[in-house]
């Protein structure tokens, strides 16, 4: 079943002046254009791309936070986002009241948090006691533990990841993927943004490329790199080394010829 | 002409605003010796003050001077108090803004039903000292109830427009302390109405001013105030706070690009 459908989706990006107002008279930017791309049940999508590409506001986009300027965004049940790991928490309140605020700002009801407040902070791996004290007296890896375990305890058909998990340690970072993993195949639809090209590799079944707020291309993890690799150079991401063959290219300009890939919809273009 | 189409979950508001109240109010007893106690403080504070200031130094005399007072300053207190906090609900919830997509006028609300409580328990201690002292008209009590909710439309419409200028244009920090002080001055809270003839007709356009009117009429003199003033003033309002949900209507697609 499509869990997820979007249709020449175009984001606008409002520049603004040094002093943060808005320049009225600055030619319309674009976040994201015309990006199109669906997702069924039990499906893990990767989304990467430089810094600033759009893999946020494409995630944001799918989130409901941000209405399309242009195009249609469709989503079929109930979205659990980690898109920010500040957002939603207050470092003067506590991990137990944080669990409540971020629950219920991820739909859940207060009830339904009071039901699984054992179960959260179980998969926290956090004790009482720690629970129990403000967030300002935690590390940036005991913060993900609260956020993460309050988004895999939302009853949601797709799961949004961005570029957080990187802050928690090992340990916890294989149980989160585990938990990924589970939700996979109980149907939820999994889409992670990340700089992390391993676990893209490991975790997804497709990987969007996206470059200047374009969707360059679209296909299998390992041609996903390779494009990337392909885009130019960014310091902080390892490029990995080029690889034949590729399942769907969106660039006119790099139209790879190999089989198995799907025809470009004469979509965007890279610059 | 495309479409536009957003998705995504928006979040139960109910729950939402429960939860945003409770955390407004925890937040108030952090790292504070007095915490959630200091809304009740500030009115009985600048109450001292004022009677100490107008009664016997600058010998304001009015009939039970310090009901009259404290009736006027009580619902002045609440919304004083509560415009500065709301005023940046959205910019300070900037984040919660770019993660969820929920009904973004809760922020304000939350802000003014949170401190609302601090006003109605103060509220509840004047009518008890009132009772005690014998000077209360149970009578006209019952009406109380159309001030209160007047004055918590008012003050969150109030709030709801401010946090959306303020997401905007951070001026109004800076100007919002003086207008207050200017609009304190233009209503008889600490002088007597006949000591600023000048300022009779804002007495009938002024909706903070007619407000204290009305606080002060139940409660210092024990009289009901003019019903089809009450009840018009009610449904100004319920429809500005309707106007005010609107214009969030209006922002909703907007609100997560600019905070």
């Amino acid at each position: 079943m499509e869990r997820i459908r979007l249709d020449g989706v175009w984001q606008e990006f409002r520049p603004r002046s040094a002093h943060g107002n808005r320049r009225h008279k600055s030619p319309v930017k674009w976040a994201l254009e015309d990006v199109s791309f669906s997702a069924h049940d039990g499906e893990t999508v990767g989304i990467i791309g430089h810094n600033g590409s759009g893999k946020t506001t494409l995630l944001r986009t799918l989130a409901g936070v941000l209405e399309p300027s242009r195009g249609e965004c469709r989503i079929d049940g109930r979205v659990s986002s980690l898109i920010d790991l500040t957002a939603g928490v207050n470092r003067d309140l506590t991990g137990r009241e944080n669990i409540m605020l971020g629950a219920v700002l991820l739909g859940m009801t207060r009830s339904e948090v009071r039901e699984r407040y054992t179960s959260i902070a179980t998969f926290s791996g956090l004790s009482d006691s720690v629970l129990n004290q403000p967030l300002s007296v935690y590390s940036s890896g005991m913060g993900l533990r609260i956020a993460f375990s309050v988004v895999v305890h939302v009853d949601a058909t797709v799961l949004l990841v961005d570029e957080v998990l990187a802050v928690g340690d090992e340990a916890f970072q294989q149980i989160c993927l585990d938990r990924v993993t589970r939700l996979r195949q109980e149907g939820c639809t999994v889409v992670m943004a990340s700089h992390d090209l391993d676990q893209i590799r490991v975790f997804c079944d497709r990987v969007l490329v996206v470059h200047q707020g374009r969707l360059v291309f679209e296909g299998c993890p390992d041609d996903a790199v390779t494009r990337y690799g392909a885009l130019g150079p960014d310091p902080s991401i390892p490029v990995a080394g080029p690889r034949p063959g590729s399942s769907r290219e969106r660039s006119g300009q790099d139209r790879p010829s190999a089989p198995g890939g799907d025809e470009l919809d004469g979509g965007a273009t890279l610059p | 002409m495309s479409t536009t189409t957003r998705a995504g979950t928006w979040i139960p508001s109910r729950d939402l605003l429960i939860t945003l109240v409770e955390r407004k109010l925890r937040l108030l007893s952090k790292r504070s010796w007095f915490g959630a106690a200091w809304p009740i403080v500030a009115p009985l504070f600048l109450f001292v003050l004022y009677l100490f200031v107008f009664h016997r130094v600058l010998k304001v005399h009015a009939t039970n001077y310090p009901t009259y007072l404290f009736a006027g300053l009580l619902p002045w207190t609440f919304l004083a108090q509560t415009l500065p906090d709301t005023l940046i609900s959205i910019s300070a919830d900037a984040e919660l803004i770019r993660r969820s997509a929920f009904r973004y006028e809760l922020l304000p609300i939350a802000s003014v039903t949170a401190l609302s409580f601090h006003f109605l328990i103060t509220m509840a201690g004047f009518v008890i000292v009132l009772a005690a002292v014998g000077t209360l008209n149970y009578a006209v009590l019952p009406a109380l109830v159309i001030p209160i909710v007047s004055l918590y439309l008012l003050v969150t419409t109030l709030g709801m427009f401010l946090a959306l200028i303020d997401v905007y244009n951070r001026d109004l920090r800076r100007l919002l302390a003086n207008l207050l002080t200017i609009w304190f001055f233009l209503i008889p809270i600490v002088y007597l109405q006949n000591q600023a003839k000048v300022l009779v007709p804002l007495r009938y356009i002024d909706p903070a001013n007619i407000l204290v009117s009305e606080f002060r009429s139940i409660l210092a003199y024990q009289d009901l105030p003019p019903v089809h003033t009450m009840v018009s003033g009610l449904a100004i309002c319920i429809g500005i706070f309707a106007l005010a949900l609107f214009t969030y209507r209006r922002f909703d697609d907007r609100l997560p690009r600019e905070v």
